[in-house]
């Protein structure tokens, strides 16, 4: 019977198992087999192969039944997925339905999810900005969570070997909070947008409107063809899966790069169901998984173990991975894990109009969506009654005038002809929000999933800080607006939940003091050594920038210490 | 109910997207969510064609707009709506039966014109949101069909370009 199980035991042991397939698992997953490492690569869902799996990708808006709208049924059974702007009939195979993948909202929480190969990857905003030490010194110089374990020049490397990589279009624009990258060439700004930057960058000191940055092939290098891709094409239509791979995605990207390798094995429709820890030596040996289909248990055992399972999930699993020496959860000896959820705060936006460049226009689509504002809140020194500030997206188009009222021939040419009327801005606030003990995720002692797994009780919430950041972005954004000669503005409460910002950070942060964080400076449990925690749930603090690139640059830099730590045989 | 039983209860699939039941003036569309009587989709596909008629270029009853209309409804909107829609269509009618002293679909493209020029004036129960809906639904069905995103103003699948500035010629 030994003999049988070391049987098994060996054929499903790798030197490497990364838990989750979207932007974060996929470059652990490259890293490791790029270097000879047989890396197994888990995924909760379905494959979803570059090209072969996106239906939808070259459909016209009228080959739609419902012209991208869902259904009303669709909407009343998944209300949560439905509050997702990205959520429409050309996109929604790509999503979890509310229904499938149940979760207990002790506070309102839309949680956007993604089961399939390359996970949200497909569907992120692709809005890509570093961090500088504004951001890592957040922390202790504000006197909230704990102090990050890293500085900017930690990750600075690490920011530019991703980007190359990816391909991230931006303008080398100088700005110490938002250092620059390796950039392709920008997307440029349309002519109020350069109105705008030009306006603030005269009338408001340090304060900087630019390109926004972006995940996409303004001109593709020769890492890209290699890669397969080519330029971006402007379509627009990236939620879909791009046939092009004008953007990046798991799918397009690392995952076919990591395949190539000859290294991988992509294990589908595998739910983790824990980590598994073995007293004698101190370490995690694998992990257990349920089969989605067939729910038969399986373990598979490796010497490293990547956790990138979404951040909500990574906790869930952390928490679920309970032994004797851990009866709270992998790691949790300070019983902080699950604890200090953050993430950003998108509810107001302020909208204008602008009478002025009557004789311009924009063509085209911009995949960079418009402009970007850093944040200048509160940035060199406290200056207003809040913690952190916030940083914007702006975008502008000529509005297309149609007669509303007209009917029958007069409505036909003002539909075929409609006139260009002024131009139209659009801006949103994007938030740091502060982690706190308060806001956290636990296990549901008695309800769960069809696979066994308790399910996650949320409990996250926005606060004072938040809404006092809203009302500064209001006044702020308005005065520069009114300054640009901006007319009608109007300041619009998002009435969005927290979740739905889709930028959940924490839970398993990092930190130097193992009494105070779960993780180390190189991502370690520091309890369990061999597991690392590579996704958003290690962030310490949010920022104000979109996460996704430094989740990226995090787990390619920890696991080159990882292959490091294995060569020297310490892991 | 299978075919046999639906053909002795008078009932005819079409498509598979409703059914008609009954005959002559009093026959019934059933769709999957509300029913309507076959005259009123009638009056429904010539009010489509007065909002977007044919000229030069298709209108729409050559594009089958009246039934994109009513397929959103069906699928796209709440119960309350559908019932307003359809309380709405049946109060739109006798008023323009009164105002035009005959039937809507009876008079001429210019007749029918004239009164949907002037519903702004017109405050009867769920009329106005009947008319908003089906004029909603008339333009959208227009700008996203094929034909017009293939003839008259094609939509570019790569546009392979951003402007942020471009010049108009004065």
């Amino acid at each position: 019977m030994s003999f049988n199980i070391n049987k098994v035991k060996s054929a499903n042991t790798y030197d490497v198992i990364v838990v989750g397939s979207g932007a974060s698992g996929s470059w652990a997953a490259k890293e490791f087999s790029e270097q000879g490492l047989r890396t197994l690569l888990l995924e909760r869902g379905r494959d979803v192969e570059h090209i072969k799996d996106y239906p939808t990708t070259n459909m016209y808006p009228y080959e739609f039944e419902h012209r991208l709208e869902m259904p009303y049924e669709d909407k009343v059974t998944n209300p949560i997925v439905n509050r997702c702007y990205a959520y429409k009939e050309d996109s929604q195979h790509f999503f979890v339905k509310d229904q499938e993948h149940p979760y207990i909202q002790v506070k309102d929480f839309d949680w956007i999810r993604g089961y399939q190969v390359g996970g949200k990857s497909l569907l992120w905003a692709r809005q890509v900005q570093r961090w500088s030490d504004f951001d890592f010194e957040g922390p202790a110089r504000d006197g909230f969570a704990v102090d990050w374990p890293i500085r900017y020049t930690d990750i600075a490397p690490w920011y530019s070997y991703v980007e190359r990589f990816i391909g991230v279009s931006g303008n080398q624009d100088n700005i110490p909070e938002l250092p620059d990258g390796e950039f392709l060439p920008p997307f440029p700004l349309g002519r109020v947008e350069q109105h705008l930057k030009e306006t603030v960058a005269n009338h408001f000191p340090g304060r900087h409107v630019i390109s926004a940055r972006c995940a996409h092939l303004s001109k593709a290098q020769p890492i890209h063809f290699k890669q397969g891709r080519t330029d971006c094409v402007n379509r627009l239509l990236c939620q879909r899966g791009c046939p092009f791979g004008g953007y990046y995605s798991a799918n397009a990207v690392t995952i076919p790069w990591a395949k190539k390798t000859g290294n991988l094995t992509l294990r589908t429709h595998a739910v983790v169901h824990s980590v598994l820890y073995e007293e004698t030596t101190k370490k995690a040996v694998g992990v257990k998984v349920i089969d989605a289909n067939s729910k038969e248990e399986i373990d598979y055992f490796a010497r490293v173990i990547f956790l990138n399972a979404s951040t909500l999930n990574t906790n869930l699993i952390l928490l679920n991975s309970k032994s004797n020496r851990f009866p709270e959860g992998l790691g949790n000896d300070n019983q902080l894990l699950g604890k200090y959820v953050a993430f950003h705060n998108y509810t107001a936006l302020v909208m204008a109009e602008y009478e002025g460049f009557q004789n311009y226009k924009t063509t085209g689509r911009n995949p960079a969506a418009g402009a970007y504002m850093p944040r200048f809140r509160n940035l060199h020194k406290q200056d207003t009654d809040f913690l952190r500030g916030w940083s914007a997206g702006i975008s502008t188009q000529r509005k297309e005038l149609i007669d509303p009222e007209a009917v029958g021939i007069d409505l036909k040419n003002s539909l075929l002809n409609p006139r260009l009327g002024p131009w139209s801005i659009f801006s949103y606030m994007m938030g740091e929000t502060l982690p706190k003990e308060s806001n956290l995720v636990t296990l549901d002692n008695l309800q769960t999933d069809s696979w066994g797994i308790p399910l996650l009780r949320i409990d996250v919430d926005y606060d004072d800080n938040d809404r006092k950041m809203r009302d500064d972005y209001f006044q702020e954004m308005g005065d520069m607006f009114d300054k640009a000669g901006f007319t009608n503005i109007k300041k619009v409460p998002d009435k969005r939940r927290p979740g739905n910002d889709i930028h959940e950070m924490g839970g398993a942060r990092m930190g130097v003091d193992p009494r105070t964080s779960i993780v180390n400076k190189w991502n370690q449990i520091h309890s369990c050594k061999n597991v690392f925690v590579t996704d958003g749930a290690c962030m310490t603090s949010t920022s104000t920038q979109n996460p996704t690139l430094t989740f990226m640059a995090l787990t390619a830099r920890a696991a080159n210490y990882a292959l490091g730590e294995m060569k020297k045989r310490n892991l | 109910m299978n075919r046999r039983d639906a053909l002795k209860n008078g009932l005819l699939l079409l498509g598979g997207v409703f059914v008609i039941s009954g005959c002559g003036e009093d026959q019934t569309v059933h769709y999957n969510n509300f029913k309507l009587k076959a005259t009123e989709v009638v009056f429904l596909k010539v009010l489509a064609e007065t909002i977007i008629p044919q000229t030069d270029t298709l209108g729409s009853e050559k594009l089958g707009l009246h039934e994109f209309v009513l397929k959103m409804l069906d699928d796209c909107h709440s119960p309350t709506e559908q019932a307003q829609f359809c309380d709405g269509l049946s109060r739109f009618r006798k008023w323009a039966q009164e105002r035009l002293e005959k039937a809507f679909e009876n008079t001429s493209l210019k007749e029918r014109t004239h009164v949907l020029q002037s519903m702004g004036e017109v405050d009867i129960e769920n009329v106005d949101l009947f008319y908003k809906i089906t004029k909603k639904r008339v333009i959208q069905g227009y700008l996203k069909s094929k034909y017009v995103m293939t003839d008259l103003v094609p939509y570019q699948l790569v546009p392979d370009r951003y402007v942020g500035d471009v010049a108009l010629s004065s």
